[in-house]
């Protein structure tokens, strides 16, 4: 399963859904009216 | 405390029950017809009642009794709500694919609920005779505030039986091309009616919880929307709908399982097999969204009264909710063995059970920090040891973002298992699976990582508001690996090649048993939410508005109220089981020698 | 050697009881509650077994030695003997489970028991619904006069309270040894953070005997504080125990 063909993939992946998942979250934590780092 | 809920007076038993319905409501017709040239309005505070209000009738617990009906009622209309959903959404797929099995299990799905329907109805009946004899002030005070919804709700009753009796007798009649459109409009429109009677039925039990268009006296105001529409319906009405259905698909596939292990022959065999499955993953389905719609709920009462939310979670209910959390639990490990024993109707599964341990550790792993309770029973040996009735490991555990962390993987991994299942007999073809595969294991690793750090982060190092507000994203962060992981599988395994011919009813019997297993853990666990749903009110009929001071009115301890819905639930299946054997009579049949005459 | 399949899933289920004991009880230094351990064992035996008997081949090999013992005529031995010995090792765990003990009986305390709609304190009536602290507006609006008043509690704190509940908050008091239960741990995630500021100024203002009846008979030696203290230096005291510990009060409204 190893090699190339799985891990360029696999990395790009883990980058971009991570980068999503980060906005998703910033997205909405703002549309509650707050931000993603806690602001006491 | 009391139990006395109107909870879905669902099954009221037509003309009777409208008959009823007409005396009580007779005197707030007359007070409104007096009342449209007065000038209060004519309705008047909430009674206060002493104990010599309550009739006392043949000598029986009023508060138990009703408990248990309103419960039997409730468990029965859940099922015949139910079926007809899924029914609808099986026999249109049927139509879509034209194949015939799907039309006919979604016959034989609607033919179980026919005889609970009836239950249902006699139920609804009872509930609503033991209301009228057991507590009459306080029907009488509902029925003056929810005249028209009751009254149409009675009206509906009519619709609701003719649809679906006209959906049911005419299903081989309404057959083919134009007909069978026909029908399907029939099933939609028994769903609109069934929908419409729960939501009815809703109001008036979200009405006693969280009391709108009345004064704190009890004084109603006459906006009889303002009733309905008070602060609880909305989040009930998404609860059950969603409950309804994953619990609807528990019954059935209970029948499946009892039809399966009743079969003789291989050929009925592998046809309840195949019903069973599709059962189960209806209540799968359904199961997944519901800890959301639960956790939405429990924020709203707890949103409406710190109070109820107090003694919901962290007070005297608290440890029946730790009962919830296992018996959900269980729920979850039921479906995910079943379908990890249906792997073995294929001969392409074995490539998977290497896996199957890790989804299991993760699974009772995030299972064990889910049931973890906030409040711990110490021995005293325990509590000196830890110098207090706190754990420092354990005590972060027991607290809301531990447990939504938690549930959350048991989520994920539930549909690894069922993408798992859905692989089993496949190989895919594309030429892009390696990096398929990689993207999906991406995926998972990146949406766990983003669940630990919402839940970790948000739960413990910032406040409630944030703690609360991490939540939707981390549920978004499961439903987009889910449907993303799913979306990638369909496209990867088009055009796949089959690893052989799926062997219906090679099933070992122990997988039917897990389906008994779901459809008893729904039961109970139904119950004794409904009993914490209802019981958190504690001494009010109707909260801050009316008290009940009725003599059987006591808050139960943890035993009692458990035994009260064990009962309720071996009743209930003994009634399931009779049923099951009813279909069972119906198909056989004795042909007698010399009986008759020639 | 390939061990059997009956004895690797033994095997797990002593690893993770054990594994247990030692994570909690040996390198956090924290017991594992006997009654959790109970619960979280039955699950863990419930996933092996799942793990076991998911599919034919590998069920078969698990319960193949049972069957054999049971069923084989050569083993009838110690077939004799297992069937002599699981029994009264049963009834010896029934009966050492039993037996009446000298200790307590274990106890379920709410630990929050559900506060009141309305409590009267200093002769007034309060709606704990709506009460709010008067003071937390001028953590934003002036700081400088917050920290006076968080400084307030702190000595209030000092002069009242650290008897029982610790000069670090964690309630671990001088007198902590004394009590039981023991005085709350402020710095526990499971204690003030859920709460809302209302709900500490009930149990402060009117301490044990203004527990609910859900918690009775209750136990708490927390004294009846609005006879020794005023209103504000209630307040006050509440802004230090979470300006001290670091957590958040619990709260409806976005203050972020």
């Amino acid at each position: 399963m190893r090699g190339n063909g799985y891990l360029v993939p696999f990395v790009a992946a883990l980058v971009v859904s991570g980068a999503l998942f980060l906005l998703m979250d910033m997205a909405v934590m703002n549309m509650q009216g707050l931000s993603l780092f806690f602001e006491p | 405390m009391n139990l006395c809920r109107l909870k879905n007076l669902k099954g009221i038993s037509t003309v009777l029950a409208v008959g009823i319905l007409w005396l009580l409501a007779g005197d707030a017709f007359g007070a409104e017809t007096a009342s449209a040239t007065g000038v209060t309005g004519g309705y008047g505070p909430a009674p206060d009642l002493k104990p010599s209000d309550y009739p006392q009738v043949a000598g029986v617990n009023s508060r138990v009794t009703i408990w248990i009906v309103a419960q039997l009622h409730l468990w029965f209309a859940a099922f015949v709500l139910a079926v007809p959903i899924f029914v609808f959404i099986i026999e249109a797929i049927g139509m879509r694919t034209r194949d015939k099995r799907y039309d006919d299990m979604a016959y034989e799905f609607i033919k179980v609920s026919i005889t609970a329907y009836s239950l249902t109805a006699i139920m609804g009946g009872l509930l609503l005779f033991c209301l009228v004899l057991f507590y009459p002030d306080l029907f009488r005070y509902m029925s003056v505030i929810f005249k028209d919804s009751m009254f149409y709700y009675a009206l509906l009753f009519f619709a609701e039986s003719a649809v679906l009796y006209i959906y049911y007798y005419g299903w081989h009649w309404l057959q083919g091309g134009f007909r069978k459109w026909v029908h399907l409009t029939l099933g939609l429109l028994l769903n609109a009616v069934g929908t419409t009677l729960m939501l009815l039925a809703n109001a008036w039990l979200t009405f006693m919880m969280s009391p709108a268009g009345v004064d704190p006296a009890g004084v109603f105001s006459g906006d009889a929307w303002a009733a309905i529409h008070n602060f609880l319906w909305n989040p009930i009405n998404i609860h059950r709908f969603i409950a309804n259905i994953a619990y609807g698909g528990s019954i059935v596939g209970a029948y499946a399982a009892f039809k399966f292990l009743t079969a003789s022959g291989a050929q009925e065999k592998a046809h309840y097999d195949w019903m069973g499955y599709n059962a189960n993953f209806i209540a799968i389905c359904a199961l997944l969204p519901l800890p959301f719609a639960g956790y939405y709920l429990a924020a709203e009462i707890y949103a409406y009264s710190q109070q109820m939310g107090i003694t919901l979670m962290g007070g005297l209910f608290a440890w029946l909710f730790i009962i919830q959390a296992v018996l959900i639990g269980t729920l979850f490990l039921s479906a995910n063995y079943y379908l990890w024993c249906g792997m073995g109707r294929s001969d392409g599964a074995k490539r998977y059970y290497k896996y199957i341990k890790y989804i299991a550790i993760v699974l009772i792993g995030a299972f064990l920090v889910w049931f973890t309770p906030h409040t711990l029973v110490l021995t005293n040996e325990e509590l000196k040891a830890l110098g207090g009735p706190y754990h420092k490991y354990l005590g972060p555990l027991g607290i809301m973002p531990a447990k939504n962390t938690a549930v959350n993987l048991m989520i994920l991994f539930t549909a690894l298992s069922f993408m798992f299942y859905r692989r089993a007999n496949k190989v895919a073809t594309v030429g892009w699976v390696k990096a398929g595969n990689a993207i999906q294991v991406a995926l998972f690793t990146t949406g766990i990582l983003n669940i630990f750090f919402l839940g970790v982060y948000h739960g413990y190092f910032t406040n409630t508001v944030y703690k609360v507000a991490a939540s939707i994203p981390q549920v978004l962060t499961t439903l987009i690996v889910i449907v993303a992981s799913v979306v990638i599988d369909s496209f990867m395994y088009r055009r796949s090649q089959e690893a052989g011919p799926l062997h219906w009813g090679r099933v070992p019997p122990r997988s039917q048993y897990a389906l008994f297993l779901l459809a008893v853990s729904f039961t109970w666990l139904m119950g004794l939410m409904g009993y914490i749903r209802s019981g958190i009110r504690q001494h009010w009929h109707i909260l801050d508005i009316m008290r009940d001071n009725s003599p059987d009115a006591f808050t139960p301890t943890l035993g009692y109220a458990a035994n009260v819905v064990s009962l309720a639930t071996i009743l209930f299946m003994a009634m399931v089981i009779f049923v099951f054997w009813l279909s069972q009579v119906s198909g056989s049949k004795t042909l007698p020698d010399g009986y008759w005459k020639e | 050697m390939k061990i059997p399949k009956l004895l690797q899933a033994v095997l797990v289920l002593i690893g993770v009881y054990l594994g247990f004991i030692l994570v909690f009880d040996v390198l956090l230094d924290a017991v594992i509650p006997s009654s959790v351990l109970a619960m979280y064992m039955f699950f863990v035996a419930a996933g092996v077994f799942m793990v076991f008997t998911f599919e034919e081949d590998g069920t078969r090999e698990l319960v193949a030695p049972i069957k054999a013992l049971v069923e084989e005529p050569s083993r009838r031995l110690i077939r004799n003997i297992v069937f002599v010995v699981v029994p009264v090792l049963a009834g010896a765990g029934t009966y050492f489970q039993m037996v009446p003990s000298l200790d307590a009986p274990v106890e379920l305390r709410s630990i929050h028991p559900a506060p009141p709609t309305a409590i009267k304190v200093y002769g007034k009536r309060v709606n704990l619904l709506k009460l709010e602290n008067p003071y937390r507006k001028f953590e934003k609006e002036d700081p400088e006069k917050f920290k006076e008043l968080v400084a307030g509690g702190a000595k209030v704190y000092i002069q009242n309270c650290q008897y029982c509940h610790g000069d670090k908050l964690d309630g671990k008091g001088p007198y902590a040894a004394g009590l039981n239960p023991t005085p709350l741990n402020f710095q526990d995630v499971g204690t003030i953070a859920q709460l809302q500021e209302s709900y500490l100024f009930w149990r402060i203002a009117t301490g044990g005997p203004g527990l609910p009846k859900e918690a009775a008979p209750w136990i708490s030696s927390m004294p009846v504080w609005q006879n020794f203290l005023s209103e504000e230096e209630i307040w006050q005291v509440i802004l230090f125990l979470y300006d001290y510990t670091g957590r958040r009060p619990r709260s409806w409204e976005h203050d972020g």
